[in-house]
């Protein structure tokens, strides 16, 4: 399971790479380890430069992916951003993106993008 | 200090009996053997109780007397001593005479004095009639007496003083005690019109449901008649009734509704013999047969004398002839609101709730009921 | 740097609120700062979701500052312009000519309905601005006269506004409405009780406080209902006051003139009868203004409540004060107490007898007692009639509502001449010195007087009360002078009158 969850995961942040440069944003970094976390893509986005979590969950798991990113994991996600934003110098807006992958049984890729996930959430 | 009045004051103090001061003249004991006789001998020479004279060491070991003495002096309460020349005649009646008497104002000496007393919850027509009868008590020189309490017994202490004479309150209390509170005016004008508060009890003593009964008899001692306004069965002024019907006091009762649970006690007094009390006037006529001096020029507010016809009526040339109307109509029957006397008459109501508030002011007229006027008691 | 102005509610006043944001680079995050409540700072969420639906997407960290910084804001009302100061520091909108916004945002851009908009348009006014306001406020904030007023209906709208592509038409300003309806119930429904209904007609012509006693069922609060029909109608200044009141709570204006009535249970609490709690709003004193106010079961009141209301009663004002700041309150109310003779109810009803206790009644008695009588001008009993009393009463014409009212609005206006060079209102308003050098009495009412109160043991403050009530039925006949009908008629609704106002101190002084 480890085995196949970790290629599971591998495969993901691949998939979402391609997509995500199909929408327009431009990949500046992939599997940054920063600030005690790992950030599975960091891109930019317009004037903006977006953090991405990957997420990929084969079917038969309950939850859908975008719902096992936790609030412990959510605030190490901001914290290394952070991290990232100030290593990198960067000034300008930032954000945080959750892409989240179903594959079914026939071995199809379902995309959930969420844009802004910790938009109203009070960060400190 | 006078030790006949330390030795009174501590008898007093732990409730013994008259019995006990009787005995201790008798046999030629001076007020110290109190102090200075053991317990044993004073039980066995005059009867005193052992709970009674380990009281009396209490008191004595406190200075209790001294201290009481002083305040008295100090509130301006008289003390009087039942073998006092001043003591009230009426008290030698009882067969447990008041030791002593703690008086604030002035007791008054003349005149026939007359208990009115009844249950403090009272409807508005007893206290009307207590007022009234209080009044004209009063006015023609008699000293009414009462309990103080709510009720009946203000209603009558209160209409004393509107009628200018004297009255006394015979406290269930120390006599320094306000009771009820809402009182406190009263008191302070029964004071200042010249009559007294009185009471056995030590100072302070607060209000004990067995001291009021315990009081009631000099209520009743004190007076030569006494008159029951309204009083539920078993009630104190029953009680005040019965002793004082004992001691051989002239009984009188006013006659109540039969469906009212706070007449049936004055009722059932009537059904005993006791003189029914039909007209305020015509019992204040037995006790003060008018003299043709003092009363000539005043007014009388209620109603006719004996026999008269009621177009004679003193208090009708006073009156408008709206008020007059009014009267006249009241009179004939009560409990009636301004709307069917407006009904019925020929005023208009707005002149109507004028002549009622003159009337009213006169004591004519009072209101029995929320809106409901009855020609007052004569 | 933009500034745009908004405004936050203290009492029954509007204070304009500057409003300014900045959006600097990082994390998305709104950041309220200069002292917002919970409800301001939720509007983070309002106003995000809002300018999401005009294509406004907020990015970075927001910071908005509400200026000045020691005022409390609170309520939704500062979406509006929270939303308009976002759109322009991002550049949706170019520029926002100086301009009052208030509103509350619906996640999907629309307005919804604030309190307080008639304060705003009070402040625009004076401030010379042009007001933005939710459209279901337009009602309120037509009656103001001489402001400039848009009714929003969306975000979308105002933009477009804002922006000159589509021009929102201003508020048309428009008369307060005439409403005349039936007064509910009418005096002419209410069967005999003619004491009671010549006591409120004296009531209301000399803004006189008035208690009513009476068994159950007799009636009271039908009387106090009534009592509502024979007022007259709000002036313009009065009704103004009133609207100010109802817009601060938020309440629609459905009455036109009609002067406010509320009565009030004894199971309310302070704050809700005297104004406070969270955000320091009016209570039903305030509510009532310039109308009646009715406490039923008045000895059931708790004591304290009592109290308070004794002093906004006599200045016609309540202040009301928290941690964090006091605001004063209008409260020039007509009051009507109600009570039963004793608690339960029957004492001195012929058809059934009284149940009570004599401690009982002595404690009910001490609780009708207390300084807030003092404010009360006139005593009325109201009997419960039997069947047969009814039946009897109902031949003779009993007087409408209307009829009433016009000898009211008559004997009002008499007080007006006399008073108002001297800075009152009417005779209840007035202090007794001056009342009494007014009142020039002959020899005869002295006389009348004096006898009066030697009779009565009237005290110096029931004789005033007797003076005050006696001009008042004066002033309804239309006579210059008080004359001893007059004093008459006013001793009939004097305190201990009847004894069940007084219990068993009638006897005592």
């Amino acid at each position: 399971m480890s085995t196949s969850g970790a290629l599971l995961g591998a495969e993901g942040e691949e998939e979402a790479r391609r997509r995500l440069e199909a929408k327009g944003y431009r990949v500046l970094e992939r599997n940054v380890r920063i600030g005690g976390a790992e950030l599975d893509l960091v891109c930019r986005h317009g004037d903006e430069v977006v953090v991405v979590e990957v997420r990929t969950r084969s079917v038969g798991v309950l939850q859908p992916p975008e719902e096992t990113v936790g609030p412990v994991k959510l605030r190490r996600l901001v914290r290394a951003g952070r991290s990232w934003v100030v290593s990198r110098g960067w000034r300008g807006p930032w954000r945080i993106d959750l892409v989240g992958f179903t594959v079914d049984r026939n071995g199809e890729w379902h995309e959930s993008h969420l844009r802004d996930i910790t938009a109203g959430m009070v960060c400190e | 200090m006078d030790d006949r009045i330390k030795a009174l004051l501590l008898l007093n103090a732990v409730f013994a009996p008259s019995r006990v001061w009787d005995l201790l003249r008798e046999r030629g004991l001076p007020p110290e053997a109190l102090w200075e006789r053991g317990c044993d001998t004073l039980h066995r020479e005059v009867g005193l109780s052992g709970n009674a004279s380990g009281g009396l060491e209490k008191l004595l070991r406190r200075g209790w007397v001294e201290k009481e003495k002083s305040r008295c002096d100090d509130e301006g309460l008289r003390l009087v001593l039942c073998d006092d020349p001043d003591y009230p005649k009426g008290l030698e009646d009882l067969e447990e005479r008041p030791l002593l008497l703690y008086v604030r104002g002035r007791f008054p000496r003349s005149g026939p004095f007359v208990a009115v007393v009844g249950t403090r919850r009272c409807t508005s027509y007893g206290r009307a009639v207590a007022s009234a009868l209080g009044s004209e008590l009063a006015r023609r020189g008699c000293v009414v007496v009462s309990g103080g309490a709510l009720g009946i017994d203000g209603a009558a202490h209160g209409g004393a003083l509107e009628g200018g004479g004297s009255t006394v309150a015979v406290f269930g209390t120390g006599v320094d005690r306000i009771f009820p509170s809402e009182h406190e005016d009263l008191f302070r004008n029964i004071v200042a019109k010249g009559g007294a508060l009185v009471s056995e009890y030590p100072l302070g003593t607060p209000g004990r449901g067995w001291l009021f009964p315990r009081r009631n008899r000099i209520i009743a001692a004190l007076s030569s008649h006494l008159v029951v306004v309204e009083a539920p069965e078993r009630s104190g002024a029953i009680i005040t009734a019965r002793l004082a019907g004992e001691m051989g006091r002239e009984l009188w009762a006013v006659p109540g509704r039969i469906d009212e649970k706070v007449c049936r006690g004055s009722n059932a007094l009537l059904a005993d013999g006791a003189f029914p009390l039909v007209q305020v006037e015509q019992f204040v006529d037995l006790l003060r047969p008018r003299s043709s001096s003092s009363e000539e020029g005043q007014l009388s507010f209620f109603g006719a004398e004996d026999g008269m016809p009621e177009e004679e009526d003193g208090v009708f040339s006073t009156l408008s002839a709206d008020e007059t109307r009014l009267l006249r109509l009241l009179r004939e029957r009560g409990d009636r609101t301004i709307d069917n006397m407006a009904a019925e008459g020929t005023m208009s109501p707005a002149r109507i709730s004028a002549a009622l508030a003159v009337l009213c002011a006169r004591g004519l007229v009072y209101e029995s009921g929320p809106g409901r006027w009855r020609a007052g008691p004569r | 740097m933009s500034t745009i102005l908004g405004l936050t509610l203290r009492g029954t006043r509007a204070l304009c609120v500057e409003v300014e944001a900045e959006v600097t680079g990082g994390l998305f995050a709104i950041t309220i700062v200069g002292l917002p409540d919970a409800s301001v700072r939720e509007a983070r969420e309002r106003v995000r979701a809002a300018l999401r639906t005009v294509e406004i997407p907020l990015r970075g960290r927001v910071t908005v500052n509400l200026a000045p910084a020691d005022i409390p804001k609170e309520g939704a009302l500062l979406d509006l312009p929270l939303a308009v100061a976002l759109a322009c520091r991002t550049g949706a909108i170019d520029e926002v000519p100086p301009a009052l916004f208030m509103g509350e945002l619906a996640l999907d851009g629309r307005l919804r309905r604030v309190r307080g908009a008639v304060p705003a348009a009070l402040l625009a006014r004076t401030m010379g601005l042009p007001l933005f306001v939710p459209l279901e406020n337009v009602p309120e904030v037509a009656l103001v006269e001489g402001v400039v007023a848009y009714g929003v209906p969306d975000l979308p709208a105002l933009f477009a506004h804002l922006r000159g592509e589509a021009e929102l038409s201003p508020v048309a300003s428009c008369e307060i409405p005439e409403h005349e309806a039936e007064p509910d119930p009418d005096m002419a429904d209410v069967k005999g009780q003619f004491q009671a209904k010549r006591g409120l007609e004296i009531a209301a012509a000399g803004h006189h406080n008035i208690f009513l006693v009476g068994s159950p069922g007799s009636g009271k609060t039908m009387l106090a209902r009534a009592l509502r029909g024979i007022l007259p109608p709000l002036s313009k200044e009065d009704f103004m006051e009133v609207l100010l009141v109802r817009s601060t709570l938020g309440v629609a204006v459905e009455d036109g003139r009609r002067p406010p009535y509320r009565a009030v249970h004894h199971t309310a609490t302070l704050p809700a009868i005297c104004g406070g709690g969270s955000g320091l709003r009016p209570g039903e004193i305030s509510r009532a203004h310039r109308g009646v106010l009715f406490l039923d079961e008045f000895p059931e009141f708790p004591r304290d409540l009592v109290e308070a209301l004794r002093q906004p009663l006599e200045d016609g004002e309540i202040v009301v004060s928290r941690a964090s700041g006091s605001v004063t309150y209008p409260s020039r109310v007509l009051l009507v107490a109600a009570a039963n003779p004793c608690p339960c109810g029957n004492d001195g009803d012929p058809s059934e007898p009284c149940r009570c206790s004599a401690s009982e009644r002595e404690r009910y008695a001490r609780r009708l007692s207390g300084p807030i009588l003092d404010r009360i001008d006139l005593y009325v009993s109201v009997p419960r009639l039997t069947p047969e009393e009814l039946v009897a009463v109902e031949g003779h014409g009993a007087e409408s509502s209307a009829d009433i009212r016009r000898r009211v609005t008559a004997a009002r206006e008499r007080q007006r001449e006399r008073w108002t060079p001297l800075g009152f209102g009417c005779n209840a308003e007035v202090p007794e010195k001056l009342l009494r050098k007014e009142l020039r009495l002959g020899g005869a009412e002295r006389r009348f007087l004096e006898d009066a109160a030697r009779r009565c043991r009237l005290s110096g403050r029931g004789l005033a009360r007797i003076l005050r009530v006696a001009r008042t039925v004066a002033d309804l006949e239309g006579a210059d002078a008080v004359g001893t009908t007059h004093l008459a008629e006013a001793l009939a609704y004097r305190q201990g009158g009847n004894a069940w106002t007084t219990g068993s101190r009638r006897f005592s002084s």
